[in-house]
């Protein structure tokens, strides 16, 4: 299913945990990993393997913002839109980068590379606004300092 | 039962200890409003709706009811300003989201959402209508529609078909806002049991059968009781404009009403109700003239009967006239049969219709009536021994019980099966054996030295035998499920249980209980979770540490230690035994030697209920060319099926939806059945068309035309009904029928040890043992059942045909 080094990692993860099941978040990373996205074949394998049900494991990829299960862009641009956030402009910032990069919320640039979603409290209020790319966070972002993260991704 | 006192607005009051407050309050007369909470569901406390004030420096914070147990001297306050704005505050947190689209909607009027804004809700929203949520109604299920927007997100459906049903078919996907219930594909893959509809307080999950069809306050609810298998649902009828519309657990949404099924029901008795409007229902009584059945006057098609009867009768004697009846039909038509065949026709040949597939009633009761399990039995039973027959397929009910008491009650569960069983899941020993070889572990039970030879009949270790063994004599209360696989010797030896695995104190079966309850905890606390402990490796068996959902009932045990439930196939299978309408109450023909015997000593056949044709199977074209020997055959039927067909006279007859009667459960519980419609078109009740036709015979059997007269002579003369009557039944509920204990005196040991040895000796023990996963479809096995009637349902019919052909539609909305 996975790739040899990617199943000799979930086998390793497996060995951290007292029941099996407790593996299915590193789990869903390697299969994010390995395919880009979380796919239908990936949530069939890891519910044999850590057995759980199909549906346990729609479950937690759903519920959780860092798996997503359709195809999206190489850099996942998540803007944190609770509270503090959007006091400090997370909205302005949103609208921004949709502007910049001709995509709508959810949605993925054509060339592949971004996709765009706004996501519940990322934990970091004292920093607000935040985005977040992939797993890094930028803190107290601006129109100007989004644009720069944006640029450097694209000469990537 | 402990009770602890605690005061409730100031008022002192007494409740179980142990309970949950929110059912100590309502045990007490004050309601709290709730989603989430629903009785015999695991808490969830995720609606906020039942927030009472403890008085206790410790808890200085609003508590939720549903998970707060009981304690002496608790002082609680349900009602007061600080708990009305939260509640308030609360429905409008869920409203903010729910369309105000209640005239469409078809929970209207029995929604809780609505009830609950009425009661404690403002009448004013601060949220913008423009910001909610849109998701898009849609069909989950061949009988599923869900609406997203309306739900709640109480999780009551998921809960239900998680533990109840121990399907996990739907779940809830996405986070916040956008919960939808739904599922990995989008399309419910499931028994299509329907109860996660039914306990929906809003109309987020509806029946595709009952939608925009009519107002829950427009139909006619009569109790009455389910009709397919031998489990017995009581069930609410909704009925409208003389049409039967829908039919709902009886206890209904969580309130206890004296039904034997707490909110459950199954796809057959929720879904396949609408055979009793199919157009093919023969709505008249039909005479073959020549080539044809031609529609007739009730008058021309008894007076034939009647005259034909009489001229058979004269010519070759009452023995040349058989009488089949049904396992479905009712009790009164049952007796009325039998005393037609007795006083009328003058035979013993008189059977109701039941081949291999029927548990062997004649050996089960032959030394008297062992102790019967109900329900409830099951469900606060310590051990349950399940040998051969698969409840889950086919008794559904019983199959809930099992897991209720696994769940709720840490029962331990023992399988010995030949197929693969959902229920193994839950089993703490699950031992697969050879096909046909059930009967070798009674035979290991009750003579301990043939364990290893009935071992490696079965195709197992001896080992598991002897474990099994072991468990069941340290068991204070066993009850044993078994179905059609054990017969004769293997029956009749159940009688000799209770005396060869006697308990040898109680200090042992307590032992026993407290080591198997500590072994679960371990499980519990080694799994790191309070919720999902493993047990025998297997992680969908639950035990709840403190089981408080069920303390309130009375803990119900039989007198004897083992209890017994025939899992017998017909709704009514018990009755007609109980009737004595069985060959071997009779002593003449069984209804396989009538049909053999066609042409020959039988020369008329009066078949009330029963499709013999189909029924043969593989045997169909035998069958048929021996009933085209018959001088007469009469059948009473609510169908042209193909025994009918053959038929020379066909009388129609009320389904369980238009007819009264009594029926006895696999509990031996007699329940009452009452009419929920008029007859469709000119049917008649079975007992009354065999009334009649006596009378034109010339018995007058003195009912004047009243089922009660029916029933007063049965509580007269067949042994356990005595004292009872339609009334009674009708207030009471089920009522258990009870007879003679076995007389263990008439058991000829030696005879019985023999004819056991020689079942083990001839069984086939080069037969391989099915050790497959379960694949088949949930449900599958029973719907195809019942396929005299279920083919004519419409709603499961088509179903069973095209659900391969089925296309799974949209997707899940997933978020951005």
């Amino acid at each position: 299913m996975f790739s040899e080094a990617n199943e000799k990692k979930l086998d390793e993860i497996m060995t951290h945990y007292p029941v099996k099941r407790s593996a299915i978040l590193p789990a869903l990373y390697i299969a994010q990993d390995e395919h880009g996205y979380v796919t239908d074949d990936d949530i069939r394998y890891l519910a044999k393997r850590l057995d759980m049900r199909i549906n346990e494991v729609e479950e937690v990829v759903t519920f959780y913002t860092m798996y997503s299960r359709k195809p999206i862009g190489k850099y996942k641009l998540q803007v944190c839109r609770t509270l503090s956030c959007m006091l400090m402009g997370a909205e302005q910032i949103t609208e921004h980068i949709s502007h910049r990069l001709g995509c709508g919320i959810g949605e993925t640039t054509p060339d592949g590379k971004f996709t765009l979603q706004e996501v519940e409290c990322l934990g970091y209020c004292d920093l607000a606004p935040v985005l977040q790319v992939n797993f890094d966070y930028h803190e107290k972002v601006t129109s100007e300092s989004v644009d720069k993260v944006i640029d450097g991704l694209q000469q990537k | 039962m402990e009770t602890v006192k605690i005061t409730i607005n100031g008022q002192e009051v007494a409740a179980p200890k142990g309970e949950l407050l929110i059912e100590a309050c309502e045990m007490n007369g004050v309601y709290l409003p709730r989603f989430c909470h629903f009785r015999g569901l695991t808490p969830q406390a995720s609606c906020r709706m039942c927030v009472v004030r403890v008085d206790n420096p410790k808890i200085p914070k609003l508590q939720t009811a549903c998970t707060m147990p009981v304690s002496d001297g608790m002082v609680v306050t349900t009602d007061s300003q600080e708990i009305e704005e939260v509640r308030s505050a609360m429905i409008e947190f869920l409203l903010s989201n729910h369309p105000v689209d209640c005239p469409v909607c078809d929970r209207a009027g029995e929604c809780e959402l609505q009830d609950q804004t009425y009661g404690f809700g403002e009448d004013r929203t601060r949220s913008q209508y423009d910001d909610k949520e849109n998701f898009l109604e849609r069909q989950i299920s061949p009988f599923i529609y869900n609406d997203p927007q309306r739900c709640v997100v109480c999780k009551r459906c998921t809960r239900v078909c998680e533990e109840w049903m121990d399907e996990f078919a739907i779940t809830t996907v996405n986070r916040g806002s956008q919960t939808l219930i739904s599922s990995f594909s989008g399309w419910v893959e499931c028994s299509d049991c329907g109860n996660c509809v039914d306990v929906c307080p809003t109309g987020t999950l509806l029946h595709v059968p009952y939608k925009y069809v009519a107002r829950p306050w427009d139909l006619k609810q009569t109790p009455t009781v389910c009709n397919f298998c031998s489990d017995g649902c009581s069930m609410l009828a909704g009925s409208r404009s003389e049409k039967l519309i829908r039919t709902v657990a009886r206890d209904g949404r969580g309130r206890t009403a004296g039904g034997i099924n707490h909110d459950f029901l199954c796809s057959l008795g929720r879904y396949t109700i609408d055979f009793v409007h199919n157009r093919q229902r023969v709505d008249r009584p039909m005479v073959r003239r020549g080539e044809h059945l031609v529609p007739a006057t009730w008058d021309e098609a008894l007076n034939f009967v009647a005259q034909r009867l009489s001229e058979i009768k004269a010519q070759n004697g009452g023995e040349s006239i058989g009488v089949i009846s049904a396992g479905r039909l009712m009790n009164e038509d049952q007796y009325v049969l039998r005393r037609f065949a007795e006083e009328t026709i003058g035979t013993k040949n008189a059977d109701f219709y039941h081949d291999d597939d029927e548990v062997d009633l004649a050996a089960f009761f032959k030394y008297g009536t062992p102790a019967i399990a109900t329900q409830e039995h099951i469900q606060s039973a310590d051990t349950i021994l399940l040998i051969g027959s698969d409840p889950n397929e086919e008794n559904p009910l019983t199959a809930f019980s099992i897991r209720w008491a696994v769940r709720q009650k840490a029962a331990r569960l023992v399988i010995v099966n030949s197929m693969p069983s959902r229920l193994e899941r839950q089993a703490q020993t699950a031992v697969r054996v050879r096909e046909g070889s059930e009967p070798a572990l009674i035979h290991a039970l009750v003579d301990e030295s043939r364990i290893n030879d009935a071992a490696s009949a079965m195709g197992v270790d001896a080992g598991q035998i002897s474990d099994i063994r072991r468990v069941l004599v340290e068991s204070a209360k066993v009850v044993v499920i078994f179905g059609d696989e054990l017969r004769s010797a293997a029956v009749e030896a159940l009688a000799l249980l209770e005396e060869t695995l006697a308990t040898p104190n109680p200090e042992v079966a307590e032992a026993s209980r407290k080591a198997h309850i500590d072994a679960l905890q371990r499980a519990v606390k080694s799994s790191n979770s309070t919720q999902k402990p493993s047990i025998n490796e297997n992680p969908y068996t639950y035990i709840v540490e403190h089981p408080t959902l069920e303390v309130a009932a009375e803990p119900v045990s039989s007198a004897t230690k083992f209890s017994f439930v025939p899992l017998v196939r017909y709704s009514n299978s018990m009755g007609a035994w109980q009737m004595g309408l069985d060959s071997a109450g009779t002593g003449g023909l069984s209804a396989q030697a009538m049909i053999n015997a066609a042409g020959g000593s039988i020369k008329a056949l009066y078949i009330a209920g029963e499709d013999v044709v189909s029924k043969a199977g593989g045997n169909a074209s035998i069958v048929r060319s021996q009933l085209e020997k018959l001088d007469l055959l009469v059948v009473q039927e609510m169908f042209l099926t193909d025994t009918a067909e053959l038929a020379d006279v066909v009388l129609p007859v009320t389904s369980f939806a238009e007819a009264q009667g009594t029926q006895v459960n696999n509990g031996s519980q007699v329940q009452f059945v009452r009419r929920t419609i008029p007859p469709v078109g000119q049917a008649r009740p079975d007992w009354m068309i065999v009334t009649q036709v006596a009378r034109l015979m010339g018995t007058d059997f003195n009912f004047q035309g009243q089922l009660k007269n029916v029933f007063k002579e049965i509580a007269e003369k067949i042994d356990g009904y005595s004292g009872l009557s339609h009334n009674l039944l009708a207030n009471e509920g089920a009522t258990i029928i009870r007879r003679a204990l076995p007389d263990s005196g008439r058991i000829d040991h030696a005879d019985l040890h023999n004819r056991l040895a020689m079942l083990t000796a001839a069984i086939d023990r080069s037969v391989a043992v099915d050790s497959s996963e379960l694949t088949a479809k949930a449900g599958s096995r029973l719907q195809n059942r019942y396929p005299l009637i279920t083919r004519y349902s419409e709603m499961i019919s088509p179903k069973l045909a095209e659900e391969s052909a089925l296309e799974a539609p949209a997707p899940v909305i997933f978020p951005a």
